[in-house]
């Protein structure tokens, strides 16, 4: 039983890290209605800046620099790239993204080289605790929190603000929110920025020991992937549905992680998707269909 | 009274003056007039000249072209491969518009079946090797089907990323899956029969044949592609690549054509997998990353999504250039990110872009239409002379 | 006043909607723009909000000033800054938004100060939008939306509206209600650009009105001198049957002219 509850807790933890990366996945896909397959690029060159920076400023600083330049990051991709193809089709832009991601993860790769795997997280990567009872690791519970903080900080902007209502506005109708005088490319930048940002923190938590593994950042980007399952399971539309999405990944993972195999977990991961997307074919909270009328 | 098809020609004639001042010239513009200039039989007549040099290729090495410290042969194999494989995908991504990130799934499908009933390793039963591909074929569109049930109904966005998924499986699985062998892999997987000398001709060691037998398919399923392309099914396809709403609602049956399209594929790219396993031998789960399927994308998408003959040209580079280039073989990625980005800025159509044979009678409309500009220009020029 | 000066706009590359069209919209007062499907009503308003080239099309000659100020060369958000807002045919409300939200996005432009007052003025210009303020906009009736339309574009503080087509698609009492609308917006200086295909109601709350034919300036001078004379009555207030029959039949030959300009075998992928 006990087990079984820190499989929960692991999950949840892992999910919880999933969730971010899908939330900005999501915020961007309705920004410019493109896929960011270069969204595991943003936690790398993230984790990247954060690990270079740490020995000479320390973690706290690191981590809030690798946060930048990964919303940076972001930035530059929609503002220099995107931008400039306007007239180009989604999957032109889709494309793009893939080629943005090749570039980042190669050259990333080639710097860290061969040298001993990197991790970022210092203040709680291996290091167990007691929580209500059971011994958890750290790092899943630390994650939990702060991707909890951050998430509901961000739907209660999404709901409240000036900012949430242009970007829900020009998502839903892009003549009329020009209409309203909303400035597109600002909304489609700070979403790039945004989703930037939460694969910069997101990747504090995978290049771990605890929820990256053994190569710790080298394996980041791979495991980032899960995030592009989960943002289809809740529904590529949905920025709530895309965090229900995350924790499904991440349970699906610690579970069969911990009963069948370490392999079969990432299989699982999709066999999840593949069954939500039998029983609803735009995910969990997606819309059925946009169409313009 | 002016027939219909008159009709259409004079619009578009007038359309096409309106276009021309806007239109850039492209690179290719010169070769492509020269090309729609020729007869059907001289057409012919240049396509087997250049089939007859592409089989001699081995044979000549010419010098620019060779690939010092690399077998030649056994390059242009890659190459080829990799055209076939362009080939196929294209059907999916170009002809369909269907953008599929898993394509290496069906090559690494198609590369097991070789394995599975040829390979000493495997303990099943032993077929000879010219039959798998055709099982490759089979097996894998009957994959691409299972596959496209479920999730071509979805909107392009979603698939992209469940073809992705599907991708990862297929490796994955031959990673759990004992009967796959894992890391360990088949070794002396079958080829065809035949020898010379006393020698058996088709060896791992020598591309010449391998080359030729890959030409040949390729010639035959392109051959069987183009009559595709200019049926009902092939119209469809650009129908639904163009707008699949639009093509619904004019009763096209989407659903059922883009499945077409994805099995085709699919086949196609297993057959490429069951060629390239019985050329190199050997296969094992590290062949089949996502990496390489971005390749395959890079390939179509450079030569041209939408035009067959652009998508095998961008396949034999992609393939080419890493041979040719030393230098760039361990940045290969590197570059390939870099021209996928910068096509697609500047040149989302490609380098050859896509050709539309909508028309049946596409030609004579051309034909018709250059005639009235002529006519047009003649009165013209009659009227300032009197 | 708002001045547009032989204006040509075309979508696409050959697609001509708009050639030569010239207008003025004095401050304060109702211009009327008729004329029937595919005249460029839509476009000339598309050309004024800097909306045309979001449905593919450009300007390629003329320009367009708001109080001597150019604004052909200006993208939307800015032009919505100069005060010159559009209501876009067809509502184009944000369904998924409740009434609120819609008439606050309405108001992201005003200064934070203004947006309280602007509210008020809405709501008392269409109390239903108050009653229904938490209800999703995409549940409201097809008259209670074009409210929402108008409202959402008023939050602004408009000192001119560009109506495309209010009525469209109205029970003819709503149309009615529409005509009183724009009679009270303008009544507090607004001026209006008010494109119609219900002459009737137009011709009645404007003060000038043009008439476009297939892209082309036709008519145009003080509305009710229009609504009298026997060009605007039988083509567009219903004159007796062969007359309209033959209206018709030169529309649809204007236009089928205009159709094969379109060019058909140019696939852009």
């Amino acid at each position: 039983m006990s087990t079984f509850l820190q499989v929960i807790v692991n999950g949840l933890g892992q999910g919880a890290v999933f969730a971010l990366l899908a939330l900005g996945f999501v915020i961007i896909y309705k920004a410019t209605e493109t896929i960011n397959f270069a969204h595991g690029s943003l936690v790398l060159i993230g984790g990247y800046v954060a690990f270079a920076v740490k020995p000479h400023l320390g973690w706290l600083v690191a981590a809030l620099v690798g946060v930048l330049v990964a919303a940076i990051a972001g930035l530059l991709i929609e503002r220099v790239l995107l931008a400039h193809s306007r007239n180009a089709s989604p999957d032109s832009l889709a494309i793009l993204t893939i080629g943005v991601d090749v570039i980042i993860l190669t050259e990333v790769t080639r710097r860290l080289g061969t040298a001993a795997a990197p991790f970022l997280g210092d203040p709680y990567d291996n290091k167990a605790m007691q929580l209500l009872g059971l011994t958890v690791s750290r790092t899943y519970v630390v994650a939990l929190v702060v991707a909890a903080i951050l998430i509901g900080l961000f739907f209660l902007a999404f709901r409240y603000t000036s900012w949430g209502l242009e970007m829900r506005a020009q998502s839903e109708n892009r003549e009329a929110s020009a209409l309203m005088g909303i400035r597109s490319w600002r909304v489609t930048a700070s979403a790039w920025a945004v989703g930037g940002a939460l694969a910069g923190i997101a990747v504090l938590f995978l290049a771990t020991n605890d929820i990256g593994g053994g190569s710790g950042l080298l394996s980041s980007h791979t495991v980032a992937f899960a995030a592009f399952p989960a943002a289809i399971i809740g529904g590529l539309t949905s920025p709530g549905g895309s965090v229900v999405g995350g924790l499904v990944v991440g349970l699906a993972n610690a579970i069969a992680a911990q009963y069948v195999s370490l392999d079969f977990a990432n299989v699982a991961v999709y066999l999840v998707m593949l069954v939500v997307l039998l029983a609803r074919p735009a995910g969990l909270f997606g819309k059925v269909e946009q169409l313009r009328v | 009274m002016t027939s219909p098809i008159e009709d259409v020609a004079a619009s578009q004639a007038h359309a096409d003056e309106q276009a021309e001042e806007t239109r850039k010239p492209t690179r290719f513009a010169g070769l492509q007039r020269w090309w729609n200039g020729l007869a059907r039989p001289q057409q012919w007549l240049v396509l087997g000249l250049v089939a007859v040099l592409l089989y001699a290729l081995p044979l000549l090495n010419p010098p620019l072209l060779t690939t010092p410290g690399y077998d030649f042969p056994i390059v242009l194999c890659d190459m080829a491969r990799f055209a076939l494989v362009a080939l196929g995908l294209n059907v999916v991504v170009g002809q369909a518009g269907l953008l599929d990130l898993g394509y290496i799934g069906f090559f690494a499908v198609g590369s097991y079946v070789a394995a599975l009933w040829t390979s000493t390793d495997s303990t099943m039963v032993k077929i000879p090797y010219l039959a798998t591909l055709p099982l490759a074929m089979i097996v894998t569109g009957f994959v691409g089907v299972v596959l496209g049930l479920p999730t071509l109904r979805l909107r392009g966005d979603y698939l992209a990323i469940v073809t992705l998924g599907f991708g990862e499986i297929i490796r994955l699985l031959a990673t759990i899956i004992p009967a796959l062998k894992g890391n360990t892999g088949f070794q002396n997987i079958g080829s065809p029969p035949g020898a010379w000398n006393g020698k058996p001709v088709f060896t791992i060691t020598n591309g010449t044949p391998w080359f030729w037998l890959f030409l040949t398919v390729i010639i035959v399923v392109t051959l069987l592609l183009g009559n595709l392309e200019r049926s009902r099914v092939g119209r469809a396809w650009i129908a639904i690549r163009e707008d699949e709403d639009a093509a619904e609602v004019m009763g096209v049956p989407t659903f059922k054509f883009k499945l077409w399209a994805f099995t085709i594929g699919a086949a196609i790219g297993g057959l490429s997998g069951a060629l390239f396993a019985g050329q190199i031998g050997f296969v094992n789960n590290q062949k089949f990353d996502v990496a390489t399927s971005m390749l395959f994308i890079a390939a179509v998408v450079m030569g041209g999504a939408g035009n067959k003959f652009g998508a095998m040209i961008g396949g034999a580079i992609v393939a080419y250039l890493p041979y040719r280039f030393g230098f760039i073989a361990d940045k290969k990625y590197l570059i390939f990110g870099v021209v996928l980005v910068m096509l697609m800025i500047f040149r989302p159509q490609g380098l050859f872009g896509a050709r539309n044979h909508l028309l049946a009678y596409g030609r004579s409309i051309k034909r018709q239409a250059a005639r009235l500009r002529r006519d047009a220009r003649g009165d013209a020029a009659l009227k300032e002379g009197a | 006043m708002l001045t547009v000066e032989q204006l040509s706009a075309r979508y696409g590359r050959s697609v001509s909607a708009l050639r030569d069209v010239s207008l003025t919209v004095p401050e304060g007062s109702v211009v009327a723009v008729l004329g029937s499907n595919g005249a460029g009503k839509s476009t000339l308003l598309r050309a004024i909000s800097g909306t045309l080239g979001l449905h593919g099309g450009s300007i390629t000659a003329g320009q367009i000033a708001w109080k001597g100020q150019r604004l052909d060369r200006l993208k939307p958000a800015s032009i919505v800054r100069h005060r010159v807002l559009q209501v876009p045919e067809g509502r184009q409300i944000f369904g998924r938004m409740s009434v609120e939200e819609n008439l606050r996005a309405g108001g992201l432009v005003a200064p934070a100060s203004a947006r309280a007052e602007a509210m008020e003025r809405v709501h008392t210009l269409f109390p239903i939008l108050k009653e229904r303020a938490g209800q999703p906009a995409g549940l409201l009736s097809g008259g209670e939306q074009q409210m929402l339309a108008i409202g959402r574009a008023l939050m602004s503080a408009p000192e001119i509206l560009l109506l495309d087509e209010p009525s469209l698609g109205l029970a003819p009492q709503m149309v009615a209600r529409i005509g009183s609308i724009v009679r009270d917006i303008n009544a507090t200086g607004t001026a209006v650009l008010l494109v119609e295909q219900n002459a009737t109601m137009a011709l009645r709350v404007a003060d000038l009105a043009v008439v476009l034919e297939v892209g082309e300036l036709a008519l145009q001078g003080d509305a009710a001198e229009l609504a009298a004379s026997d060009e605007v009555q039988r083509l567009y207030l219903g004159g007796h049957a062969e007359s309209e029959r033959q209206a018709e039949e030169e529309t649809t030959a204007a236009r089928r002219g205009a159709r094969a300009r379109r060019p058909l075998g140019v696939w852009t992928p």
